[in-house]
């Protein structure tokens, strides 16, 4: 077990330090009540309204994600389907436009304004309903990745086993198939849930009640933020609980191929006269999910337009960006510290790092946000409702998933070319900045835009961290958005979609390049 | 027990498996050797029904499984298969996978009837583990028993001993045989060893490019080998081209004598321990060009002008490298390829 050099290990115990310091602080406030306060505020009844509302949001969305992700995902990977990479991109583009815009569209599209567009009165969306359909549309791209790559990677042998010991298809679809994908439907619901309870844009828009909702509205109202902080802890403690079950049911199943891998292609399931069917289903969630909410925003947008409203979406494009960018960069320089330790001295130490990170990007945006705030007007009063405040708090967010590609670049580059450039006399910098790092490029490009596009897109930690006067592309669209005020809001709306899908289709170009 | 006719089986352009015939008989077990791509594990998936025939015909005790209009789906035809890589489900147990089998039994007797199986396997008291917990071998037996439960017509293994290592594939081997023949089934074994067909087998066809060259006995085969491919594959052998004069053929080794007449031009297979060195006599002489010595017996490789030649001895021979020998054969060359005339 080799133990990093310090000039690796300072800066990622320092960021470990950030993830974990703030919710010291948390702890602070939530407890600095009295215990009898603290018992009025923990065991109010509103707190089990939010609970049941919570909870049953995050199960609706994802009974509705999984009848959405499972058949499309089937589709895609064992049937007979036609022009099943466009199909494919219909399953992951959904991710490229974030909850709240969605939201926006919906909201838009009810009520009076609404009807001026679509001629004809569609039911109230807000609520619960509106919240489940957002949601839905949103994630459901994270259960039919996880279930794809599932499906893709089944043991193809297995089911013709079943078949030679007297199964059905219908029998081994049930005791053979989806014992396999459990992980998949474990980790992709789990990611769901998470999101659904760390949510803000869509339940504030749709008004629906639920904790971060609540944890919101609480830090915005009162002056007294005790209830906040406990709101928080709430959400933390709701996270880890979600986290703790999912190792539990994930935990000592070793769902790996045993014996001689056989790489068989996969059987594809003739679908006959159900082919058309499919292809209905598969571009009405492609129509609703990604055309629709363009079209509309487009819409909005062509009827608002002029000049000044170019200029102030411009300034604004420009501080999004600007801060986007820093971030983008702060966090790819972190992550490939992080990810090149993690990789070239494995150790408890750096296993233990990766997941402080975990943690950072588990964590309800909200409530993480919120504990920043206390650390900060406790402490560092100077950094209080600054720029580098914003700035860490989006880093240790999205810390996680910016690892993730440079870790899988440097695992294919041999650690012996940067051994062999010291034994030639360079200093470890130089040898690695002379020989892995210019490898490095396409991992670190994917992380750098991952974080920029993240950020851009981001709302929960910028509504409540962002300084007076400071603004982004999300943060007016939520504003106007919320005051239903759809015409203003809808050129930022278009900004922001442009952004992402521009993102999301050259992202996967590359990919399909480099496959 | 099975038949089959004139099968033919295509994928693309590439025509994989070529008009083979063969029958297996009951309680007997069958082995398709070949190389690599000659279409040998396709003709198994075909009998199991994971591939459908182009042409021909497959019928399993009288019944017809397969042929050109009608195909029996694998669930219905009662045939086991052992795949190469066990396929044993990750999340069960050994019990489990092995009472997985026995669907056409109640619930509650499943359990007792699995246990019973992996007593015959000797892996009863591995029953909890999960299969990455065991080695190739034991999860081998698990394929097998699970396999055998639910008492198949028939049974095909697709190379089911090539990730065992050298050692653990020998006593498998027996074990697997014993168990076999102790249950009175029908096997066909798939496999590129030729020394593990020659010693599992009751009888063996010997498959190159999708077609079969020859089925008999594995003693028979090895004795009188048809094509000078069967006579190399199966053990190693001598072809030499020579000219065949009734009861003999002139080769450069000298004359060899012929079980039956032939005329013309020939090629001829003789196998290595068939022949004997000794010292140089008036005949054709080649030179030793190696000597290895392989514990206990060696192999001499003995260059003549145009070609080499191999022959086994004993521990004891005592020829060294460099020496000049002569080559006596002390059993019949087989024909192996009649060369037209022109």
């Amino acid at each position: 077990m080799r133990l990093p050099p310090w000039y690796l290990a300072l800066p990622i115990t320092t960021f470990g330090l950030f993830t974990f310091l703030p919710l010291g602080y948390l702890l602070q406030k939530a407890f600095s009540a009295s215990p009898t306060e603290v018992i009025t505020i923990v065991f109010h009844q509103r707190n089990l309204k939010l609970f049941v509302n919570t909870v049953v949001l995050g199960l609706a969305v994802v009974v509705c994600t999984t009848l959405i992700a499972w058949p499309m995902a089937w589709l895609t990977t064992s049937s007979d389907l036609r022009f099943k990479s466009v199909f494919t991109l219909v399953g992951v583009l959904p991710l490229a436009i974030p909850g709240y815009v969605t939201a926006y569209v919906l909201l838009s599209l009810t009520g009076f304004q609404g009807k001026q567009l679509i001629g004809f009165d569609l039911p109230n969306l807000n609520g619960f309903t509106g919240a489940l359909i957002a949601l839905t549309f949103y994630t459901f791209p994270y259960l039919f990745l996880n279930l794809r790559s599932a499906m893709l990677g089944l043991n193809p042998t297995l089911a013709d086993s079943a078949r030679s010991l007297s199964y059905s298809s219908w029998e081994i679809a049930w005791y053979v198939t989806l014992p396999q994908l459990r992980p998949a439907f474990l980790a992709g619901g789990l990611l769901i849930f998470l999101h659904v309870l760390g949510d803000f844009g869509v339940v504030s828009l749709m008004r629906y009640e639920t904790f971060s909702y609540a944890l919101f509205s609480q830090y915005v109202a009162s002056f007294d933020r005790t209830y906040a902080a406990w709101l928080a802890l709430i959400l933390i403690a709701f996270t880890c609980i979600l986290l703790f079950l999912e190792t539990r049911a994930l935990g000592g199943n070793h769902y790996g191929q045993t014996g001689k891998i056989q790489i068989q292609p996969i059987t594809q399931m003739p679908l006959g006269h159900w082919r058309w069917i499919a292809y209905l289903f598969l571009l009405i969630v492609g129509f609703t999910s990604v055309i629709v909410p363009t079209l509309i925003v487009l819409f909005w947008s062509s009827r608002g337009f002029n000049f000044s409203v170019m200029v102030s979406v411009a300034s604004v494009i420009f501080q999004s960006a600007l801060v986007s960018v820093v971030t983008a960069i702060l966090a790819t320089v972190v992550a490939l510290v992080i990810a090149y330790t993690s990789t070239r001295y494995p150790s408890t130490f750096s296993r233990i790092f990766e997941r402080v990170s975990y943690i950072g990007y588990a964590m309800p945006p909200l409530a993480f946000a919120l504990a920043w705030i206390f650390l900060s007007l406790q402490r560092f009063s100077f950094i209080y409702q600054t720029f580098w405040l914003l700035i860490t708090a989006y880093v240790l967010h999205f810390l996680t998933e910016s690892i993730g590609p440079i870790r899988s670049c440097i695992l294919q580059i041999p650690s012996h070319i940067e051994e062999a450039a010291r034994s030639l006399g360079c200093s470890p910098l130089v040898a690695f900045l002379q020989t892995t790092f210019p490898l490095l490029q396409n991992g670190l490009l994917v992380s750098f835009t991952f974080v920029f596009l993240a950020t851009m897109k981001e709302l929960p930690i910028t509504a409540l961290l962002s300084p007076i006067g400071f603004d982004t592309l999300a943060l007016r669209l939520w504003s106007h958005a919320e005051e239903a005020m759809f015409a203003e809001a809808a050129p930022y709306a278009l900004m922001l979609l442009l952004v992402s899908l521009f993102f999301a289709t050259t992202a996967l170009f590359k990919k399909t390049e480099t496959a | 027990m099975l038949t089959v006719q004139n099968l033919t089986k295509s994928f693309g352009q590439t025509t994989v498996v070529s008009s083979i015939n063969f029958t297996v008989g009951r309680e007997e077990i069958f082995a398709l050797v070949g190389p690599s791509g000659c279409g040998k594990t396709t003709t198994l998936r075909l009998i199991i029904g994971f591939e459908q025939p182009d042409q021909g015909r497959i019928e399993l005790m009288g019944q017809c499984i397969a042929d050109e209009e009608k195909k029996m789906p694998p669930e219905k035809r009662e045939i086991g298969f052992v795949f190469q890589n066990y396929a044993l489900f990750p999340h069960l147990n050994v019990i489990e996978n092995v009472a997985f089998g026995l669907k056409n039994l109640p619930k509650v007797k499943r359990k007792q009837q699995a246990k019973k199986l992996l007593e015959m396997v000797r892996l009863q008291d591995l029953w909890n583990r999960k299969p990455h917990e065991l080695s190739g071998g034991e999860q081998q037996r698990v394929a097998l028993a699970r396999s055998i439960g639910p008492n198949p017509k028939l049974i095909l293994l697709d190379e089911p001993f090539s990730s065992l290592d050298s050692e653990l594939r020998e006593s498998t081997r027996l074990e697997v045989y014993k168990l076999l023949k102790s249950l009175r089934m029908s096997a066909i074994l798939v496999t590129h060893d030729q020394e593990e067909a020659l010693s599992f087998a009751d009888y063996i066809a010997v498959m190159q490019k999708g077609r079969i060259e020859q089925i008999n006995t594995p003693e028979e085969i090895y004795r009188k080998p048809k094509t000078p491919f069967v006579a190399s594959f199966l053990g190693r052998s001598n072809i030499l081209k020579g000219f065949a004069k009734g009861s003999y053929v002139e080769t450069h080794l000298g004359r060899l004598d012929l079980e039956t007449e032939t005329y013309g031009q020939v090629s001829v297979s003789i196998r290595p321990e068939h022949l004997v060195m000794q010292a140089p006599n008036g005949g054709c002489t080649g030179t030793i060009q190696k000597r290895d010595f392989k514990g206990h017996d060696l192999t001499y490789e003995i260059q003549f002008d145009e070609f080499d030649c191999f022959v086994h001895t004993n521990y004891d021979s005592r020829f060294q490298v460099g020496e000049c020998v002569e080559l006596k054969p002390i059993e019949y060359a087989v024909v192996v390829k009649r060369n037209e005339v022109t």
